[in-house]
């Protein structure tokens, strides 16, 4: 009984000072300067800035988008997922903001829910599609199978200069957008085979997890040990084990493997085993989403970018820089180590492992792929991508592995 | 000299929580500001919006607190019963789940919302009983559960309950069995507000009014004491955690029911707020009436904190620790004070001991 | 230092605690060098917290300490150890687990590095030097009380003491260790170790110290030369007025046996047999005790009766019933209660008076699973003026009650259902006269209304002037039987500590 009359003081006195405090807050909120410049919002996915990675590249491109466009740009990591929605909602209710940038797919369900009601607000939604066509919200999304294939190009090629013949992968979950990468980086795994007369073995895992590095190694390990030369890392945080699992085995078996980094540029974690890493420009997605709105023209629907839009691709050296003094700043990058030594193990790396018969490979797909010659189909259904998959497998031409594409259903 | 001290100890007392409650917020808001300064921010502005930002959106900072007050009296109930639930993390994913999957099959808010409850329940019910009877230490088991959980639930959502629609996401709850919000006029409220509120008041009316809360606290403060009245202290240990168990996972049904309405497959619906429960459970002093008003307050800083940053460019990371500072300097007198009292007893309860050994 | 320095000089010592208590006021306390100093005192008159003030566990309000002419300003025990100043507590400082020898290289650790051979020759010249036989290898919880405070003794000597304070050391002692330990304190006076013996027993005040300070109330009453007083004259200066046990006791005139326990066998916490085979008859109208020294049993012997404890053999009969492992809160509903030793155990100290006033009631005032405050409160307050408890408030929690209002409050609770049969452990341990006396005389009434009355007890006095029959317990048996006037002390002594006289009954 004494505790609950305790209670009721304690309720008194947080009470006058709630009460208080909306008094104020009424105040401050009704006496605050009108903004000049247009204004944007970037709201983050709930990790937020400092991942080095999706985050702080969304924050790249709208920085950049500040600078060349002269917009205010402010932004906001979400506590969690049950906070998007009504943080949406606010800020889309607020009519402030010219543009709301959503980062990644987790504002999905809360874009659905929201931009229906709230018709004079734009959205644009990063790496996700809420699946629906609205004038007011423009979807943008990467062909991430575009910038798979030229991996598998420079894995493949990496692997028989190592004097090996296997590739492989260790993938997050068996999700659609891990369905792109495979089918992508065993195109170019084939289309390496067909055109330099080899064959080549190829591995995928899916680990299960995006947040496991200790699962990512263990599995890695397991790829190694299976004669896997070069390891392509797509299972967000679980692929960093990867990278450890690549470091450990050159130094206690001494053969020299490689470790393949994707969306920001990785080199930074290690350049002596991680000679390049595919890019998924989301700086460019959020550049293009406020550029059609500062300049124009604004289209609702699904935007695609890929190599042609460069929205995704390898990573040059420039980038790879860019990201170990990004990583140096925050204090990430190892002690014996500085941008300028990262840019040029990698370089060096690059120069003595991918040969210019591989570069040019490369070219020729990317140029293909630009042109339109080469189009990536994308499966609906989990049936449509084991058909794909099986196809490229089973491809004794390029014109197999161009049938094969044609296996998916949305272009 | 007797009769002054009688008289006196009531005002000494509360004196002493005022005191407190003003010191620990001028002591929290000193802290806040002063790394706000160092970090070249506006103190008083970024003091202000923290505190009082999240007013501005009085259905958000409701609905919000509505879970967080369910996870705070699933570990303040089982506390003062005298045992450690740190399970309502675990109790909460497993509360969530159970009620999207009974949503679904059911189509019933109602239904949805008692599988949750007895789905935390039950978690609670191992938890406590391995403590209780096997002296499996509790914060062990509810930790190992929790890890255990987050996983179990992961995987079902990621490979078996996903939206085809979208993949990482669970199957929706459908229309039917959702909560939805009651509007006065312009103005609109999440049901899960009120009924958070009276599901306060259940825990209050159960903990001073009934059998069972009495044999609870009397449990918790004493054990000995208890034994002596003809209370198993370990049974109530157990129903404790049943008790905390359920309104946890109520907390997760809620969020799920109430709010979000579909499971993310990173689980960051729920993620952390059954810790966040534990600093909300001492911020209100243990108390139903407390808890409430204290995650009320909590709601307010998560806000406020995403005020701050959109306003103020200040990195979610120190909104957060700025918020943390807050709540840890409201609830440092009451945990200083609860360890001591717990001390005390256990000293004398040994000094009576020692008569007889 | 100069042989005329005092050992000990505490001037003008004041302690008064956050809650407003003052427990010393203006304490000035003199030890010479080498004698054993008496500190006499009722329980609460101050005595132990000036000694943890001297061995710097308390900080003292105001007030200055010296040891051996030097000022002193202690941080800690810790302190007063590098000093010379050793407190052995009623309660040991000793790990159960260790054996002597460890405990004891645990000790000098603390200090720097032991080694155990030099820990060991040391120990073993210092037990030939005084003669003390304390078996280095033995673990401590396999020896009795009496060694433990040997090695605890031991253990302080090898610390190099010089002062050696003794809080109530022989309170845990049977009459023969009594014997032995006073022996031991005159031989280290004959080695020149200063002795502060904190006692509230007459006897042994008047037998070994060369001097006594006696407190009341925190204040001193008087420092005394021990051969100029008597016992009469100690007692009178320590309570403030004779000792007048003017409770008139009528004589028994006892009725049916209420109470039966045939042959009980009880195990205590650590599954040892703590009762074994233990039969006697409670009759209405009469004051059972069951004496002893503690820790012989007395508490799992109770707690089995009202069903606290399993009981391993035997049998309980209440009223002509079988009431053997029947639920403690069933017991108590058929009129069978028990005052617990504690009142930490009796009472919840974080609840208000009225939740405390329900304790063992509970299902008296519950409607459903609903509890009747209104009911309850009337309740409480009934026991509040009956019993004279001292409350501002029935929402008051009970921690804020003085010792002596607690115990009315705990035994009015116990006595306002009218039961049958009351158990009362230590029920005046800790009180003051006038408490002590209420409590007493609330017993006999009790009795003279028809009920029995099973007295435990260790305090010799309150037997006698209690008891119709007394029953001495040791080492979980009845040693005998009888009533008081059948016993002298030395009897009741021996079979305390377990000598069998001529049998009687």
């Amino acid at each position: 009984m004494s505790a609950g009359k305790t209670g009721t003081k304690i309720a008194a006195i947080i009470i006058i000072i709630i009460i208080i405090a909306a008094a104020a807050g009424w105040w401050y909120t009704t006496t605050r300067p009108p903004a000049k410049k247009a204004k944007i919002a970037v709201l983050f996915d709930v990790g937020g800035r400092g991942d080095l990675s999706f985050n702080d590249m969304a924050w790249l491109g709208a920085e950049k988008a500040m600078e060349d466009f002269k917009v205010d740009v402010t932004y906001l990591t979400p506590p969690s997922l049950a906070d998007m929605k009504p943080l949406l909602e606010e800020y889309a209710s607020s009519g402030e903001y010219s543009l709301l940038v959503l980062i990644g797919f987790l504002w999905t369900t809360p874009l659905n829910e929201t931009a229906d009601k709230y018709p004079d607000q734009k959205f644009a939604l990063i790496d996700a599609t809420t699946g629906v066509v609205r004038p007011n919200e423009v979807d943008i999304l990467f062909r991430e199978q575009e910038c798979a294939c030229l991996m598998g190009i420079a894995a493949a090629g990496m692997a028989h200069t190592l004097g090996g013949d296997t590739v492989a992968a260790c993938a997050g979950m068996d999700i659609p957008p891990l369905w792109k990468f495979h089918i992508g980086y065993l195109f170019g795994v084939k289309y390496y085979d067909l055109k330099m007369g080899t064959t080549t073995n190829f591995l995928w895992t899916y680990t299960g997890t995006f947040t496991d590095p200790s699962i990512g190694k263990e599995y890695t390990r397991g790829l190694l040990e299976q004669g896997a030369k070069v390891v392509y890392g797509l299972a967000g945080l679980t692929h960093l084990g990867s990278f450890e699992a690549v470091k450990e085995w050159h130094k206690t078996t001494g053969e020299l493997v490689f470790a393949m980094g994707q969306d920001a540029s990785q080199e930074w974690i290690d350049p002596e085993h991680i000679p390049i890493s595919g890019a998924k420009r989301v700086d460019v997605a959020v550049y293009t989403a406020i550029k059609m709105v500062v300049k124009g023209p604004w289209e609702g629907g699904i935007i695609t970018l890929g190599l042609k839009e460069e929205g995704v691709g390898i990573w040059d050296i420039d980038g790879v820089k860019w990201f170990a003094e990004q990583a140096s700043s925050a204090g990430r990058l190892a002690p014996e180590l500085t941008p300028d030594k990262v840019a040029d193990t990698v370089s060096q790396l690059r120069e003595t492992y991918i040969t210019p018969e591989v570069w040019d490979l490369i070219h020729d797909l990317e140029d293909d792929i630009k042109a339109g010659r080469i189009v990536f189909k994308t499966p609906m259904t989990h049936d449509e991508y084991e058909s794909i998959i099986s196809a490229l497998m089973a491809a004794q031409s390029l014109e197999d592995l161009n049938v094969a594409l044609e296996k998916g259903s949305v272009s | 000299m007797r009769s002054e001290k009688l008289a006196s100890w009531r005002l000494i007392e509360y004196t002493t929580i005022a005191v407190e409650i003003t010191g620990s917020i001028a002591l929290g808001l000193v802290v806040a500001g002063s790394i706000l300064a160092l970090l070249g921010y506006d103190p008083a502005r970024g003091i202000f919006l923290l505190v009082f930002g999240g007013l501005r959106n009085p259905d958000y900072l409701l609905s919000r607190a509505a879970f967080i007050a369910m996870t705070a009296l699933a570990f303040s109930i089982p506390l003062l019963a005298g045992v450690f639930n740190i399970g309502g993390e675990g109790q909460m994913y497993l509360g969530g789940l159970a009620a999207l999957l009974a949503a679904v099959y059911s189509g019933n808010a109602a239904v949805a919302i008692l599988a949750g409850g007895l789905a935390g329940a039950a978690l609670g019910l191992i938890i406590g009983a391995l403590k209780a009877y096997r002296d499996v230490n509790e914060v062990v088991s509810a930790i190992m559960l929790n890890l255990t959980l987050f996983y179990v639930i992961v995987y079902a959502i990621t490979a078996e309950l996903y939206d085809p629609v979208a993949p990482h996401e669970s199957i929706k709850v459908p229309k039917g069995a959702r909560l939805g919000v009651i509007r006065f006029g312009g103005l609109k409220l999440h049901i899960i507000f009120p009924l958070m509120l009276a599901l306060v008041a259940v825990a209050y009316y159960l903990l001073y009014h009934t059998k069972l809360g009495y044999e609870i606290r009397a449990s918790g403060f004493s054990p000995k004491a208890a034994r002596y009245a003809g209370i198993d202290p370990k049974k109530t240990s157990v129903y404790s955690m049943v008790i905390g168990g359920f309104f946890a996972g109520v907390g997760g049904a809620l969020n799920v029911v109430g709010f979000t309405y579909y499971i993310d497959n990173l689980l960051t619906c729920m993620y952390g707020m059954g810790f966040t429960g534990i600093g909300v459970a001492l911020m209100g002093r243990n108390n139903p009436i407390g808890v409430a008003l204290a995650s009320i307050f909590f709601s307010m800083l998560v806000l406020g904190g995403s005020r701050m940053q959109m306003l103020m460019r200040v990195p979610k990371e120190v909104a957060d620790t700025l918020s943390g500072v807050i709540i840890v300097a409201l609830s440092l007198p009451y945990a200083y004070r609860m360890l001591i009292s717990y001390i005390r007893i256990r000293r004398m309860v040994g000094v009576g001991a020692e008569q007889h050994s | 230092m100069g042989g005329s320095q005092p050992a000990v000089e505490m001037r003008g010592i004041t302690k008064v605690y956050p809650d407003g208590v003052v427990a010393l006021r203006d304490v000035d306390f003199t030890v010479r060098k080498g004698e054993v100093h008496g500190l006499l005192g009722e329980n609460g008159a101050g005595k132990t917290t000036l000694m943890r003030i001297l061995y710097g566990e308390i900080e003292p309000s105001r007030g200055e300490i010296w040891i051996f002419g030097r000022r002193v300003k202690f941080r800690g025990p810790w302190d007063a150890i590098r000093q010379g100043v050793y407190m052995v507590y009623q309660q040991f400082s000793l790990v159960p687990a260790f054996t002597v020898l460890e405990n004891l290289i645990l000790a000098s650790s603390s200090m720097g590095r032991a080694k155990l051979q030099d820990v060991r020759r040391k120990a073993e010249k210092i037990e030939r030097e005084i003669g003390l036989e304390v078996p280095l290898n033995a673990r401590v919880e396999e020896l009795s009380v009496g060694v433990q405070q040997k090695a605890e003794i031991l253990k302080a000597l090898m610390s190099e003491a010089k002062i050696l304070v003794l809080d109530e050391p022989t309170s845990v002692l049977t009459p023969i260790e009594v014997r032995e330990l006073m022996k031991l304190l005159s031989r280290l006076r004959e080695m020149g170790i200063t002795i502060i013996f904190i006692t509230h027993k007459l006897r042994e005040a008047k037998e070994i110290t060369d001097r006594i300070t006696v407190l009341r109330r925190g204040r001193v009453v008087k420092v005394v030369e021990t051969r100029d007083v008597s016992q009469e004259e100690l007692a009178k200066m320590m309570v403030g007025r004779e000792i007048t046990f003017d409770i008139t006791k009528k004589a028994a005139k006892a009725g049916a046996p209420l109470l039966a326990v045939k042959d009980l066998w009880v195990r205590d916490d650590r599954g040892l047999m703590a009762v074994k085979g233990v039969s006697f008859e409670l009759r209405a109208r009469e004051i059972l005790s069951i004496v002893g020294v503690a820790g012989n049993g007395q508490r799992e012997l109770v707690e089995a009766i009202v069903g606290i404890r399993p009981v391993e053999k035997g049998e309980v009969v209440f009223s002509g019933e079988s009431i053997t492992q029947m639920p403690p809160s069933e017991v108590y509903r058929r009129g069978l209660v028990y005052i617990p030793d504690s009142r930490a155990v009796g009472l919840i100290l974080d609840f208000n008076v009225t939740d405390n006033s329900i304790l063992t009631r509970l299902k008296q005032f519950l409607s459903g699973g609903r509890i009747l405050w209104s009911e309850a409160r009337r309740y409480s307050s009934r026991i509040v003026k009956e019993f004279n408890v001292l409350v501002d408030s029935l929402r008051t929690p009970v921690r804020h009650l003085s010792g002596g209002n607690q115990q009315r409050l705990l035994v009015g609770r116990e006595v306002a259902s009218n039961p049958k049969v009351i158990i009362a452990a230590e029920p005046t341990h800790g009180l003051d006269v006038a408490a002590t006396e209420y409590i007493r005389s609330l017993l006999l009434k009790l009795r003279d209304e028809g009920k029995a009355v099973l007295l435990v007890s260790t305090d010799l006095d309150e037997v006698f002037q209690l008891s119709d029959r007394m029953a001495v317990i040791y080492e979980g048996q009845i040693m005998a039987t009888g009533r008081p006037e059948d016993f002298t002390a030395e009897e009741l002594g021996l079979l305390m500590g377990g000598v069998k006289c001529e049998a009687k009954s």
